[in-house]
């Protein structure tokens, strides 16, 4: 019995600090969340959690209208025939972020709608600006671009 | 008691996939929203604005690119030896036949790259493994011993660096620096291992502005090799593409200039010409003149198809016209080895001077690109 109550006071432990622990570096990782801008200023991106990932879809554009067709632009340079009529206005261009810790979600692909391209992603926070790099196989080899952290008029932060 | 244990563990199987993995679906579609509502947004954070250094549609950027270039077989005469002044007359010319071939292989790694700055670091060895033909080989010493020269193969080993400065959100400035190593070398023995102190140096700097995503142009002044011997030249950039998104232009004159035609982001067509060439010194020939420098230039007048294999590697085709712009030697022995400025008007005298015809090319590579 002794045996019993000690075995289950560490599963207790155990699950107590790692649910702390989770907690925290969920929380940690949320610092995230929120509305960003990038660098050309031509889009906003909404970033919001799903699950235990971290997800960013474009919510705003500078130019929503295609001048070519007078109608609200779509994702016309994907490289899937059927996906070029998908709105970009909606559209998830960051993916499947997972917070490292230290400031930095890693394991996100980013998409470029201007090319239709999927790069490899990291994500890193300093203070109110984010340092998104998008890479081709190894980190050495892609562009970092600076998007800085943007909020609704109404909503004080 | 058993019953306690049993009960703990079904609690235990339960939270653990609670606590450890929480599960993810990236295809999950959230409601719809009112998008309107971002319209009017304010800064938290601070960003300064800078221009892109591309613009929309532009071939891709090449990480990695690994090719071979052939060429058919063109007419390659040349005067005799130390006789002659710039423009007089090639009396007593040499003819021989001249193709060649070789392998491709650049790296251009961006080191820094930032919206503020971006600092690219690139390397490359470029080979054209020459073929003579004995049957037109002339019977004239000197030209029979710059044939010899030039049948070692020319390399051209270089390291190069772009650095590219965004000053606000419409204007930039480029610097490029190169430095190669050309040559008929083979680090077989010493007369054929390449001198450090005859690399040469180029450099190209550019003010430009990004009016719009598709628009680049910009003015700058080069130090190339370019054109065979040392020159200081303007150049004028002009990348530009088209409202429909359809075509475009690409241009660095007067190195390059091409006309693009897109059929889609991964598949295009550029129209257009290069000039392609450098200085190589000649090392451990049997001529009676040393320090020898061929002045290789030539223009490749061609089409170049490029399109993707499968996600960003790349393969490119081009064929065209190689126009020789110049193939004359010169002698550096008597100006301490020292490479000189002739220029347009320069009247420096040349030791060989040398034509060749012009003739088909084909180059293939395959690129690890950047869109």
């Amino acid at each position: 019995m002794k045996q019993l109550i000690t075995i289950t006071t560490l599963l207790f432990l155990v699950f107590t600090i790692s649910s702390f622990n989770s907690n925290y570096v969920a929380e940690e990782g949320d610092a995230i969340i929120g509305l960003w801008e990038p660098s050309s200023g031509k889009a906003r991106v909404k970033i919001s959690k799903i699950g235990n990932k971290y997800f960013g879809k474009i919510v705003w554009l500078r130019e929503p209208i295609d001048p070519k067709t007078n109608k609200p632009k779509t994702d016309k340079n994907n490289p899937e025939e059927s996906l070029r009529s998908v709105p970009l206005r909606g559209f998830r261009m960051l993916k499947d972020f997972v917070y490292s810790g230290d400031n930095e979600w890693t394991g996100g692909t980013i998409y470029d709608p201007e090319s239709g391209s999927t790069y490899s992603s990291t994500i890193n926070k300093d203070g109110d600006v984010l340092n998104i790099r998008g890479y081709v196989g190894i980190k050495a080899l892609g562009r970092t671009d600076t998007w800085k952290r943007i909020q609704l008029k109404s909503k004080k932060k | 008691m058993s019953h306690f244990i049993k009960k703990s563990l079904i609690l235990g199987l339960i939270a653990f996939p609670v606590f450890g993995m929480a599960q993810t679906d990236s295809t999950y579609q959230e409601e719809e929203e009112d998008y309107s509502m971002y319209d009017d947004v304010e800064d938290v954070g601070t960003i300064v604005t800078y221009c892109s250094p591309k613009i929309f549609d532009l071939s891709p950027n090449r990480f990695v690119s690994l090719g071979y270039d052939f060429t058919s077989g063109g007419d390659f005469t040349s005067s005799n030896e130390g006789t002659f002044a710039p423009d007089s007359s090639t009396t007593g010319n040499q003819t021989s036949g001249l193709s060649y071939h070789g392998l491709r292989l650049n790296a251009n790694i961006p080191v820094i790259s930032l919206s503020k700055f971006v600092w690219q670091l690139g390397g490359g060895i470029n080979q054209s493994r020459m073929t003579i033909d004995d049957e037109k080989l002339g019977t004239n010493l000197g030209h029979t011993g710059l044939s010899e020269a030039i049948s070692r193969n020319l390399t051209s080993i270089n390291l190069n660096t772009t650095l590219f400065k965004p000053l606000n959100e419409n204007s930039f400035l480029i610097l490029q620096m190169l430095a190669e190593m050309n040559g008929n070398y083979d680090f077989k023995s010493k007369e054929t291992t390449p001198d450090f102190a005859n690399n040469k140096y180029s450099a190209t700097l550019i003010y430009g502005k990004r009016p719009h995503d598709r628009l680049q142009w910009g003015v700058g002044l080069s130090r190339t090799y370019r054109a065979g011997e040392l020159n200081y030249i303007p150049v004028v950039m002009y990348n530009y593409t088209s409202e429909n998104r359809k075509w475009g232009t690409e241009i660095l004159f007067p190195a390059k200039a091409h006309y693009r035609r897109k059929f889609n982001p991964r598949n295009i067509l550029l129209a257009g010409y290069e000039l392609e060439g450098s200085s190589y010194r000649l090392y451990d020939t049997q001529l009676n003149t040393q320090g020898l420098e061929l002045r290789r230039s030539e223009i490749r007048a061609r089409l170049d198809y490029q399109r993707q294999l499968v996600g960003f590697l790349w393969v490119g085709i081009q064929a065209g016209v190689i126009v020789n712009y110049n193939f004359n030697v010169d002698e550096l022995a008597s100006r301490d080895n020292k490479d000189f400025y002739r220029g347009f008007f320069g009247d420096q005298s040349l030791v060989f001077s040398n034509k060749m015809s012009p003739m088909p090319y084909i180059n293939l590579t395959l690129n690890l690109v950047s869109l």
